[in-house]
């Protein structure tokens, strides 16, 4: 049996049994998926347009924050301002201490009291162990 | 003769002694080496136990090296040295405790003068302990078995917190007769100025309101003796010197509120 032509690909006839009834042989190519429209060229057109813009600012923005930074280091801060101490006015010292309105016959017995006073007894006894031998 | 002219009248004759001030001998003034001051008895007392102390502490360390060799090796020799080292350790014991004793009765004398009466009494047990001690100088050299020697340690044991009881007590004692001492001369100046005719009468109040915190004092003395009586376990001691130091130590500061107001007393209200 002889080979039937419309299976072969390179015919421009295409293939009958794939053709529709109604159907115009002869009728525009079909279309693909390659074609774009002027709408959506332009959409993607403003699409980049806002993202350089974006991008724009942002780099803006952080060499901004960059120059802040070193013109802070380099600025001097400002002094604060000083405190002035509240002045405190020396009590005068009393009477108890002053030894020398004492009498001399007092003074003698109270030095006395007051060196006992600071006598600290530290006599402890030895720390053993009672248990050498066992 | 020239020369015999000038040798009799120009040259100052030299004498046998000298009269002038300078040479004078000061007979209070000692020309050898500088006097030393009088060493307190206690002080020499104090370095001698402090020396036994030492030895006692040697001793003891040595005693540990040889019972870590004989658990080591269990041989017969190292056992004979534990027990040569054991003895050893507590003869020092024994002559450190005997020396301390002795430092610490000397000690007591200081203030005795402020209650005599139970200050002796505390010197006699003191003295007690001691003469045990120096007892078991010559009974310990002389131990030559484990048996007598756990026999003798386990002795030492039950009268161990007899011993510390002994010792704290008289420790309290000193302590209150020091304070006693300063509490008296401070009722004796407040005495002196109650009765000084220039003495101003707004002091009266003043000098009545001693007598509140000198019964603070005692309080605080009879508070510290009372700790000393409390009643012991028979194999373990209970310490109460750090109790006792608490009320002796507020009794302390009771005296010095009762100096400074009778000083401030002198300077308000006596005419100079």
């Amino acid at each position: 049996m002889s080979e039937n032509s419309y299976q072969n690909q390179d015919l421009e006839t295409p293939n009958p049994l794939r053709v529709s009834i109604g159907e115009d042989l002869t009728s525009s190519p079909p279309i693909t998926n390659k074609s774009t429209s002027p709408l959506k060229s332009a959409l993607q057109t403003s699409k980049i347009k806002l993202l350089i813009i974006l991008s724009v600012i942002v780099a803006i923005l952080f060499v901004l924050s960059i120059l802040i930074t070193i013109f802070r280091s380099i600025r001097p801060t400002p002094r604060s301002a000083t405190t002035t101490p509240t002045p405190i006015i020396t009590p005068l010292p009393t009477d108890i201490t002053d030894n020398e309105r004492i009498p001399a016959d007092f003074k003698t017995k109270f030095n006395q009291v007051d060196n006992d006073s600071r006598i600290n007894i530290n006599f402890n006894p030895p720390q053993i162990d009672p248990n050498i031998g066992l | 003769m020239w020369l015999l002219f000038i040798l009799l009248f120009l040259v100052e004759p030299i004498y046998a002694q000298d009269a002038s001030p300078s040479a004078i001998v000061d007979p209070s003034v000692s020309l050898g080496p500088t006097t030393m001051p009088a060493i307190r008895l206690f002080d020499q007392y104090q370095r001698d136990y402090l020396f036994q102390y030492d030895i006692y502490q040697r001793a003891y360390l040595n005693y540990v090296d040889k019972v870590k060799v004989y658990t080591k090796y269990g041989t017969i020799t190292t056992q004979k040295d534990k027990f040569n080292a054991a003895i050893n350790a507590i003869n020092a014991r024994n002559k450190a405790f005997k020396s301390y004793f002795l430092a610490l009765r000397v000690f007591l004398d200081d203030y005795k003068t402020s209650n005599p009466t139970i200050t002796e009494k505390n010197q006699i047990d003191l003295r007690k302990w001691e003469t045990w001690f120096d007892e078991q100088l010559i009974v310990v050299p002389l131990i030559n078995n484990d048996d007598d020697l756990k026999k003798w340690i386990n002795d030492f044991k039950d009268k161990y917190p007899e011993v510390q009881q002994t010792i704290y007590t008289a420790l309290v004692q000193h302590e209150i007769n020091l304070r006693q001492q300063s509490l008296n001369t401070l009722q004796d100046i407040a005495a002196n100025i109650k009765n000084n005719p220039n003495i101003k009468p707004e002091s009266e109040q003043w000098i009545s309101n001693l007598a509140v915190k000198s019964d603070l004092v005692s309080t605080g003395f009879g508070n510290a003796i009372n700790l000393t009586q409390r009643n012991q376990n028979q194999n373990k001691f209970s310490n109460f010197y750090p109790d006792a130091k608490i009320e002796l130590t507020k009794t302390n500061n009771y005296i010095g509120e009762i100096s400074a107001d009778l000083k401030l007393i002198i300077i308000q209200f006596l005419k100079p």
